[in-house]
């Protein structure tokens, strides 16, 4: 069977970082394995400004964004296969996969970067009321068609959830003439970037309804209208608040989540808070040389977090392949506590020269003053404050000058103050 | 007083102004885009131009600095009507002097000829 030091499961912002990462830190048999035609990914429906701030310190377009990458990728020579499903990954790090050209095929890794990204929650997930005529749309999906393809998928739009790809293509569809209604948001706050209700409705006057839902989809071929109510406090639709709106599409843009179907096959562990993968603080998941980032992982906000991401899981791996694995002294659960949604790492595997640990987690609620606070048992390990935390934006802070060795648990929490 | 939500990055401060007195802000380029917003309004524009014999149908596009808010629709009309032929790369020339200002459009994404 063909051998190849390291395997990247998904061609976009994660594995593109990985990949270049995995190559400078001294791997250099590398094979990225992408299932859509173009490296890049999702940023290349994303046309719109905004990718970079971080990164490269400039703002740039999601393709020009993916641009950078595809060209070291092609400058190092790095291997890749487009248009290539994974059918499955195993547990000895095999990986099938199948494409048009190649038919069925078996490889060997000795290291596998999983990156395979997200998938959008759809109208079954929610079971959204009513018929499924045509013209209901996923915002992605609806983002594909205009911006790959080509088409304007209607003229007459609602948009059920705040997240900011239904931001993004409010604007979007506006400017090619559609009419966009307005949006409902189950929550009481919006979900997306307020930057985005800025540039994306409040530019267009397109109203946005908090604490207000999608009750019924009418039409039997077509998309005719939609009934949407305000709900309570529990988040059930009040009665009385029933308002007909005309419509020939609704796009739906309600949340996203790890498409973490392989590894799950795989064996490895699944955090149920995100459905990705339970990771160490290498990415490493429970099956030693199998490594997940970006947002198979957990759902980010901006791609230039993503590109950290990858960027290390690529030199975890490089160092486990060419160094072999550190000796692990022992293991720290990490577990998300009071209004926390989710952490990362699940588990922190102490060795000798550990000093950093880095967390990401996401709040469940707004909170305007926060106090993060690290605790092990009783004893509290580190407190951090910090502002404006809300669901949508991704919190990162570090664990440093702690002597891990001392530590049994970690419990992250935050509390408002 | 007026408050602003910044656009610039995604953060996202809530800048106020009050007469001369501007409050809030968290970098350089939020207090440019306050003192510009309060004024006159700008934005930059991204969409898709047609492509002849290209690997995709469309290329997608942005102007290289923020136009005039209002005008954002009259922009939208002549990009509707730009058709160019591949190859594209990405920086490509589409439009120059977007109303008699330095903006440009330029292509964001590379299509290759088929």
């Amino acid at each position: 069977m063909k051998k190849v030091d390291l395997v990247i499961i998904g061609g976009g912002a994660a594995g593109l970082a990985s990949a270049l990462s995995a190559y400078s830190n001294g791997v250099k048999d590398i094979l990225i394995i992408e299932r859509g035609n173009h490296l890049g990914g999702i940023l290349n429906q994303c046309i719109h400004n905004g990718f970079g701030l971080e990164y490269f310190k400039e703002e740039l377009s999601g393709p020009e964004y993916a641009d950078r990458f595809i060209k070291k990728i092609e400058e190092n020579g790095i291997k890749y296969l487009l248009n290539t499903q994974v059918l499955g990954i195993g547990k000895d790090k095999s990986v099938t996969y199948i494409n048009s050209e190649d038919g069925f095929n078996k490889i060997n890794a000795r290291a596998i970067i999983f990156s395979a990204g997200c998938n959008e929650r759809t109208a079954g997930q929610i079971s959204l009321p009513g018929n499924r005529p045509k013209g209901v749309y996923t915002a992605g999906l609806a983002q594909k068609y205009m911006n790959i393809d080509g088409y304007l998928v209607g003229k007459r739009v609602y948009i059920l959830g705040s997240g900011d790809i239904g931001l993004i293509m409010a604007r979007r569809m506006s400017l090619e003439g559609a009419k966009v209604i307005g949006v409902s948001e189950l929550m009481p706050y919006s979900n997306g970037l307020n930057r985005n209700i800025v540039q994306c409705l409040n530019d267009f006057d397109i109203p946005l309804r908090l604490s207000n839902t999608v009750t019924k989809v009418i039409g039997r071929n077509n998309l005719e209208a939609i009934e949407i109510s305000d709900v309570d406090a529990n988040l059930k639709p009040i009665k009385g608040t029933e308002k007909i709106i005309e419509c020939d599409t609704l796009l739906l843009s309600i949340g996203l989540y790890p498409f973490n179907a392989l590894l799950k096959q795989a064996g490895c562990e699944v955090n149920p808070r995100t459905k990705g993968s339970k990771v160490n603080q290498n990415l490493e998941t429970s099956i030693k040389g199998i490594y997940s980032c970006g947002n198979v992982l957990h759902v980010h906000d901006l791609v230039d977090f993503v590109t950290l991401e990858g960027e290390k899981a690529g030199k975890c791996a490089a160092y486990d392949l060419i160094h072999h694995h550190k000796h692990v002294e022992k293991r720290i659960v990490v577990d998300a506590k009071e209004n926390l949604n989710y952490v990362l790492p699940n588990y922190i595997d102490v060795t000798k020269d550990l000093n950093e640990v880095s967390f990401s987690f996401r709040v469940k609620k707004p909170i305007s003053k926060g106090r993060i606070t690290f605790k092990d048992g009783d004893k509290v390990i580190k407190t951090i404050t910090k502002m404006n935390l809300i669901p949508s934006e991704m919190v990162k802070v570090s664990l440093n000058n702690v002597d891990f060795n001392e530590i049994a648990t970690i419990d992250v929490s935050v509390e408002e103050f | 007083m007026k408050e602003f939500i910044c656009i610039v990055c995604p953060r996202g401060c809530h800048i106020k102004v009050d007469g001369e007195s501007i409050t809030g802000y968290t970098c350089k380029r939020g207090l440019e885009y306050v003192k510009q917003e309060s004024v006159a309004p700008k934005r930059t524009v991204t969409s898709t131009v047609k492509v002849k014999n290209g690997d995709l149908r469309v290329v997608s596009c942005r102007t290289t600095e923020p136009i005039d808010k209002n005008k954002m629709f009259d922009l939208m009309n002549i990009i509707n009507k730009i058709e160019v032929e591949a190859p594209v790369k990405v920086g490509d020339v589409l439009l120059d002097n977007i109303f008699d200002t330095s903006a440009k459009l330029i292509a964001t994404k590379e299509i290759k000829r088929i």
